[in-house]
């Protein structure tokens, strides 16, 4: 090979390098690419993330609840999360999981959930979630039914949730939970 | 070497790069089509996701205004043509569906929420976007306070729907909202 030669082959694999790099760049340059709105694709997907996490910390609440785990229930709550409302005959507001566990079992005991003699439920429903980034505000109604003393199914009370949440190392937890008992009236 | 070869070896690393430049971008494309069968782009699947979530927050809004008597909020969810047809009659759009609604509400008190008297339970979306249409059915059960204050199921049924973006916005084109329980042939 001539030396005039080998600076050609030299030149041609430069080309075709860079513009192997180029389009390695274009290519994962892509996916972050801004949208119209100016949000990114990541951040995008991540306020549907946010917004299936957060359904699901409203329906788990209800599960705890329902199933009587109750220092898990309280674990949903952040550090300085605050649940604010009438329980146990007066308006308590209790601020951490330790706060949150207290009151519950100030309330109801140290009751133990048998599957087979379920006493009530709580359907969760009609969420309205606006996610901000690590924040976000909801409203969701909850129904209570019960088995009343002939065993029949029965609703029994309903109110509503209205929510500030947080995301903390990547989970959301409550910031302050305000519950609203609508029917029957006090 | 001349300079009609030397400029010929740069028209050649030029087109080289053209080359690998617009196969780039055709990859791009594969790429995200590949992902899906060939059906759509990541943008569009994204977008798909973002419209649902938009429309199942319009279904749940629907409910919120209606219970809190936010007639003219109400009213805005529906497109400049929309149109309601259900147990209190018919209506065309935002002005025609708030003049509907106040017509059949002019004698309720107005909403209390220390004193709420109904509310609808809105569950089971069944929606299909479609780009800048979509259509969905979901259940409604509605609950009321007896006069002896007590929590009663009182109506169900169900809406169809038809939506239409309108300037970046979901709105209803069409909302027809049969009741099922009691059913309308048993109505006196």
């Amino acid at each position: 090979m001539s030396i005039k030669a080998f600076h050609d082959r030299r030149r041609l694999v430069a080309a075709v390098a860079a513009a192997a790099v180029l389009s390695a760049a274009m290519t994962l340059a892509a996916p972050t690419a801004k949208s119209a709105a100016g949000r990114s694709v990541e951040e995008r997907i991540q306020a549907l993330q946010s917004d299936r996490q957060i359904r699901e910390l409203l329906e788990e609440y209800g599960h705890r609840f329902d199933t009587l785990d109750l220092a898990g229930y309280s674990h949903l709550f952040s550090a300085k999360g605050t649940w604010n409302g009438n329980f146990g005959g007066s308006y308590v507001t209790a601020t951490g999981p330790a706060e949150v566990l207290a009151m519950m079992m100030r309330v109801l005991g140290k009751p133990q959930y048998d599957a087979r003699k379920v006493a009530g439920f709580h359907l969760m429903t009609n969420f309205l979630i606006r996610v901000e980034g690590d924040h976000a505000t909801s409203f969701s109604r909850w129904t209570y039914f019960i088995r009343d003393k002939d065993n029949d199914l029965t609703p029994s009370l309903a109110g509503h949730y209205e929510d500030k949440l947080i995301r903390e190392q990547g989970q959301w937890k409550f910031l302050e939970r305000r519950v609203f008992k609508d029917i029957p009236n006090d | 070497m001349t300079s009609s070869v030397k400029s010929r070896k740069w028209i050649v690393y030029a087109a080289v790069l053209g080359i690998a430049v617009v196969a780039s971008s055709a990859l791009l494309g594969l790429r995200a089509q590949a992902a899906t069968g060939g059906k759509s782009s990541l943008e569009e699947r994204l977008q798909k996701l973002e419209d649902e979530q938009a429309i199942r927050n319009l279904l749940v809004e629907y409910g919120h205004d209606l219970d809190t008597q936010d007639l003219v909020g109400y009213s805005k969810l529906f497109a400049k043509d929309g149109t309601w047809k259900g147990g209190i009659g018919s209506a065309q759009g935002p002005e025609g569906i708030l003049a509907m609604l106040q017509k059949a509400m002019a004698k309720a008190p107005p909403f209390d929420p220390n004193k709420v008297r109904s509310f609808h339970l809105l569950t089971n979306f069944f929606i299909v976007v479609d780009g800048d249409k979509a259509t969905a059915r979901s259940k409604w059960t509605f609950f009321r306070r007896t006069d002896d204050n007590k929590l009663a199921p009182s109506l169900a049924g169900h809406y169809d729907d038809t939506f239409v973006r309108e300037d970046g916005k979901w709105k209803f084109k069409s909302r027809v909202a049969p009741h099922d329980i009691p059913n309308p042939t048993d109505e006196k």
